[in-house]
């Protein structure tokens, strides 16, 4: 990990402001010593939430369910389903309700038309990475008209994790929107440029 | 040379209604007098690309542009009555010799022979008897001419040719004709006077074709502690710029480093315009430049023709993304669904099954 020999001043940095700040989180504190990315201000790092994705395919329903394989950090997790023009989706019971009361849209949509399905629960840790973690399933119906002359198609399917954060009074909350600002310091001394950078 | 689906089906549609088998009627000629077998035969061959056919304007275009390699090979003898036909040459050979006894005058019956005498000439070869080139003559026709035919029964044999841009192709059932032919023999109704210069129709049949788009994408940096992320991308296809969009998918690449990754969508109608845009930039990372781009999808016929303007491997978009400074880990797949044929969809699972 060179990237931690060249920002070790940074890091150490970043781990007194960590010690000053209010707000803290719990075993996560671990992953931020282990990461290249410094933090800016008095923001606690949470890094090193890994999840992965699980599908299964019944009557052109897609079960989704996301595992978190980090051993040390509880997550929220939410999903996107993309689709091209021609397609749309649903749920089993209803087009805009998860039928799983564990997942819920959030009622935005984004530019292009697709929404976030958010995982209500925390999905804890997984201390044996063997037994990992999981999310219920999410059912995602997709809907293929008549007429629909193609002989293939796609679906992406994304899903993202973000770690377990505490406010001030202890409850645990999930931040979809932060950016350490302090990254482009990362960027502009890591040396590692699209195919230019180190292996 | 754009040309939608509905265009397509229009052609052959076109072409069904003007074109007829000629020797449908053939047995029912009853010649008032023998043909003249010291005299030889001419065939044109002809598309006619005007009045009927002609108010498609995109099939005009390309009839008006295209060379189509027409060759005719003779299959049988005619006796003197034309109404008796017996195998010629390699049509004659052992157990695959062509039968006309007791073919009747439905166009199945003449058509399978036809497939039995193509079958024929891709086993064995034979010279042909003439050979021309269809091109356009002007005045909404494509026409070539063989000359010096003796009569008999000839297998009539078109190339599969493209268009210009290689964005459809035209193929050809090949078809058995009788020379000397006669109105009556053609229409089944007027003069059976023996007609010693034919001209027949083809029957082609437009292919529409599919090309390929490489889409790259140049990740600048990686966060290693955030692990793999994903990058979605919406491609629509349009055959002129205000048009409807008449493609739309969707796909995505996934990174486990910095550098490139590239994903290839196929089976795009060749000669549509398609706008790429990244729909999905990754949990913490953003887009270095524009988030849209378009291209032109060239045929993999055209690819591979190597034609002018056509880049190698087909049309390739590139994006770049850099780490944006989240802390959001996660990626993404492509479920990619196949047509089982029969009205339903094979998946192929990117992914391990989840385990409880």
């Amino acid at each position: 990990m060179k990237y931690i020999e060249k920002y070790g001043k940074v890091i150490a940095m970043s781990a007194a402001a960590l010690g000053m700040t209010a707000a803290l989180t719990i075993e996560s504190s671990l992953a931020y010593f282990t990461t290249y990315v410094s933090a800016g201000g008095s923001q606690v790092v949470n890094l090193g939430a890994q999840t992965t994705i699980h599908e299964d395919v019944s009557n052109m329903t897609k079960h989704i369910q996301v595992a978190n394989i980090s051993q040390i950090n509880d997550c929220f997790v939410r999903v996107k389903v993309f689709y091209g023009g021609d397609l749309s989706i649903g749920y089993p019971d209803s087009p805009d309700t998860p039928s799983n009361p564990d997942w819920y849209l959030d009622g935005t949509t984004d530019e292009n038309g697709f929404r976030y399905v958010y995982y209500r629960p925390i999905l804890p840790a997984s201390p044996d990475p063997d037994r990992p973690s999981l999310t219920t399933p999410l059912d995602v119906k997709i809907n293929v008209p008549d007429g629909f002359d193609r002989d293939n198609f796609n679906v992406v399917v994304i899903q993202e994790c973000t770690p377990v954060v505490y406010d001030e009074s202890g409850n645990a909350t999930a931040d979809w929107t932060t950016v350490y600002s302090e990254y482009e310091e990362f960027e502009n001394h890591s040396g590692g440029r699209g195919e230019e950078a180190d292996d | 040379m754009k040309i939608s689906k509905n265009m397509r089906r229009g052609y052959a549609l076109t072409l069904a209604a003007v074109l007829t088998l000629p020797c449908l009627s053939m047995v029912k000629t009853q010649a008032a007098k023998g043909i003249d077998m010291g005299q030889e035969c001419s065939l044109i061959v002809s598309v006619e690309i005007g009045s009927e056919a002609g108010a498609n304007d995109k099939y005009l275009e390309d009839f008006n542009q295209m060379s189509i390699p027409v060759s005719v090979y003779r299959v049988a003898d005619v006796d003197v009555t034309g109404q008796n036909y017996t195998p010629d040459g390699v049509f004659a050979e052992g157990d695959t010799a062509l039968k006309f006894s007791g073919i009747g005058s439905t166009a199945a019956e003449w058509q399978e022979l036809a497939e039995q005498a193509e079958a024929i000439l891709e086993a064995k070869s034979p010279e042909a008897a003439g050979e021309t080139v269809v091109q356009s003559t002007g005045g909404g026709t494509a026409q070539g001419r063989i000359g010096g035919l003796h009569p008999g029964m000839y297998l009539v044999v078109p190339e599969e040719t493209y268009n210009q841009d290689y964005s459809v192709q035209y193929a050809f059932t090949p078809y058995l004709t009788a020379l000397p032919s006669s109105v009556y023999a053609l229409e089944g109704e007027g003069s059976d006077d023996w007609i010693y210069d034919t001209t027949i129709g083809l029957k082609p049949e437009a292919v529409p074709q599919y090309g390929r788009l490489n889409i790259t994408k140049n990740l600048l940096n990686y966060n290693e502690t955030l692990g793999q992320t994903s990058f979605a991308f919406l491609v629509e296809g349009r055959e002129t710029p205000d048009g409807p969009v008449v493609y739309s998918d969707v796909v995505s690449t996934t990174h486990s480093d910095a550098g490139n990754v590239t994903v290839t969508l196929d089976r795009i109608p060749a000669g549509l315009t398609v706008t790429v845009k990244e729909i999905y930039s990754g949990a913490s990372y953003k887009i270095n430049g524009e988030d849209t781009d378009t291209a032109e999808i060239w045929s993999d016929a055209a690819v591979e023709a190597g034609i002018a303007g056509v880049p190698e491997g087909g049309s390739t978009v590139t994006f770049a993304n850099e780490y944006g400074g989240g802390n959001r880990g996660g990626y993404g797949v492509t479920n990619h669904f196949d047509s089982d044929g029969e009205g339903g969809w094979t998946w192929n699972n990117p992914t391990t099954p989840a385990e409880e």
